[in-house]
């Protein structure tokens, strides 16, 4: 190996690439525009969405098979959810869930329990692959297990118990890690995995250009019938893609870092 | 001086057999001295100049380039020739003077050498107004000449030169020929290769006629024309193929 010539071809190399647009695009620029817009702006997209999603609401069709008190209750806290609309159930209800006219079927059944208690069963029909239908269901949820700690509360006041019973031992966690460690924590995860597909990956269009594109280009007779010897041509060559992968990869780790950054000031 | 000595030069082929793109040549190229590999298509000239240039490997036999030989010194070799053809590619991104230096460079060459001798070609080849010009900018006719300069920067006592006109339009195409004039006033030993029989009746001292990987003739025209008794090249080339159908069939026959 003569280190000299290897420098030679290492140079030159390097030269060209630099001079190359679609190669500068794809390993130097791309991934600063990625990252920011992928990590930034997914994150304002998925708020914006939720929150366009409550704001549209829910049509939910009630069905109440029991007609007590309690039971009426219960629905009459579901209408307090704002931007939701309840309906009574008609027999078309199948139909118009079909076609999404509602998103949700809210059914109330009740039954006696072993101590004699009545319980009541709330049944709630709706489509988790839809996201709409999906937040119905979590926004229903939150709003029963409100329902069902007053109710609860109530009636242990009536049998003379003091509610607080129901509490004897109380969680409270306290988390020393502030969000930037959390963050940290997912990084280590999945960084090095990423690096892998990067360092692999990110110098991909420079290999090619640098071999195949010189037999395309017909520039790699010339090379080999001049004065330098075929592994003096592969060390440099070699040299280039390394040091071109190593570049885009520093580029990416300081692009995302910029991006996750920026996302943990924006989230607090 | 080139001296090629009994080269065979076999590709396999799909089914199993070889093929002798190569088969069994011998001849030699003094210095001072044109030499014309003169063939058709496929006769086997360019892998005898690829075999020469060290970008293939001999199956038997070998060839000596200035004494050294393509087998066991090919970086020898490479050093000693200069390798140009008519369709070798450039890099485009890089400047003309960029271009040069770099082979310049790759042929251990001292910077002030090669500024010198760069200076001395683009005067001859009148290229001044564009060595600070990205190659992918030139006429064809200027990326040949910077071809031209590629070749001989490192000042070799052997050129060879594949198909070097074709393609090329009757401008660029009497450069090339008055380069090769030049290479032989120099003393340098010049194998050229041609299908073309006006070029080879016009520069070559020598021809080696080649067909079918064999050398079928070789000799100056004046010789051919008196063997042959014939006086136009194109009638002397027919001939010797005529004569190696007819050996080919009598042999076939006695089978």
């Amino acid at each position: 190996m003569n280190f000299k010539k290897v420098m030679i071809v290492f140079r030159k190399e390097l030269m060209e690439v630099f001079r190359d647009k679609r190669t500068l695009f794809t390993t130097l620029l791309l991934p600063v525009i990625l990252y920011p817009v992928l990590i930034v702006g997914f994150n304002a997209i998925m708020a914006r969405q939720s929150n366009v999603l409550e704001e549209q609401g829910a049509t939910v069709a009630v069905c109440d098979s029991v007609q007590s008190a309690e039971s009426m209750r219960i629905i009459n806290d579901l209408t307090k959810i704002e931007n939701f609309k309840f309906i009574p159930a008609s027999d078309s209800v199948q139909s118009l869930y079909q076609s999404k006219d509602i998103q949700g079927i809210v059914t109330i059944r009740d039954t006696i329990n072993a101590s004699s208690l009545r319980v009541y069963h709330v049944y709630v029909q709706y489509d988790a692959a839809n996201e709409r239908s999906n937040m119905m269901y979590g926004k229903i949820a939150e709003a029963l297990q409100e329902t069902e700690q007053e109710m609860v509360r109530e009636k242990l006041e009536i049998s003379g118990i003091d509610p607080e019973l129901v509490n004897l031992v109380d969680l409270r966690k306290r988390d020393t890690a502030d969000s930037q460690k959390k963050m940290g924590m997912l990084l280590g995860m999945i960084l090095p995995y990423i690096m892998i597909m990067m360092l692999l990956t990110g110098a991909s269009v420079v290999a090619a250009d640098l071999v195949a594109g010189e037999k395309e280009r017909k520039t790699l007779e010339t090379l080999l019938v001049a004065g330098v010897r075929r592994i003096d041509v592969v060390i440099g060559k070699y040299l280039t893609i390394i040091f071109m992968s190593m570049v885009n990869l520093i580029v990416n780790l300081f692009s995302i870092s910029f991006s996750l950054r920026y996302m943990l000031a924006q989230s607090g | 001086m080139i001296s090629v000595k009994n080269l065979v030069k076999e590709f396999p082929k799909k089914d199993g057999s070889v093929f002798s793109a190569v088969d069994d040549i011998s001849f030699e190229a003094a210095d001072g001295e044109i030499v014309c590999l003169l063939g058709v298509n496929g006769a086997g000239k360019t892998t005898t100049m690829r075999v020469l240039s060290t970008v293939f490997q001999p199956t038997k036999g070998t060839a000596e380039i200035q004494g050294w030989d393509i087998r066991h010194d090919p970086d020898k070799v490479r050093e000693q020739l200069g390798f140009l053809s008519g369709d070798t590619g450039l890099y485009n991104r890089l400047r003309v003077h960029e271009f040069i230096r770099y082979f310049g460079r790759l042929y251990s060459m001292t910077d002030a050498d090669i500024t010198r001798r760069m200076q001395e070609m683009a005067d001859i080849l009148d290229m001044n107004d564009f060595m600070d010009k990205k190659i992918e900018f030139l006429s064809s006719g200027m990326k040949q000449k910077v071809s031209i300069v590629r070749s001989i920067i490192h000042d070799p006592p052997v050129m060879i030169m594949d198909e070097p006109t074709s393609g090329l339009d009757i401008l660029t195409a009497r450069n090339i020929i008055s380069f090769i004039r030049s290479c032989k006033e120099r003393g340098k030993c010049v194998l050229f290769s041609t299908h073309i029989m006006r070029e080879a009746e016009r520069l070559a001292d020598r021809i080696v006629l080649i067909h079918k990987g064999k050398i079928l003739a070789e000799g100056s025209l004046d010789a051919m024309r008196s063997e042959t008794g014939q006086t136009d090249l194109d009638d002397i080339f027919v001939h010797y193929v005529n004569l190696y159908s007819d050996e080919e069939e009598v042999q076939a026959d006695e089978f």
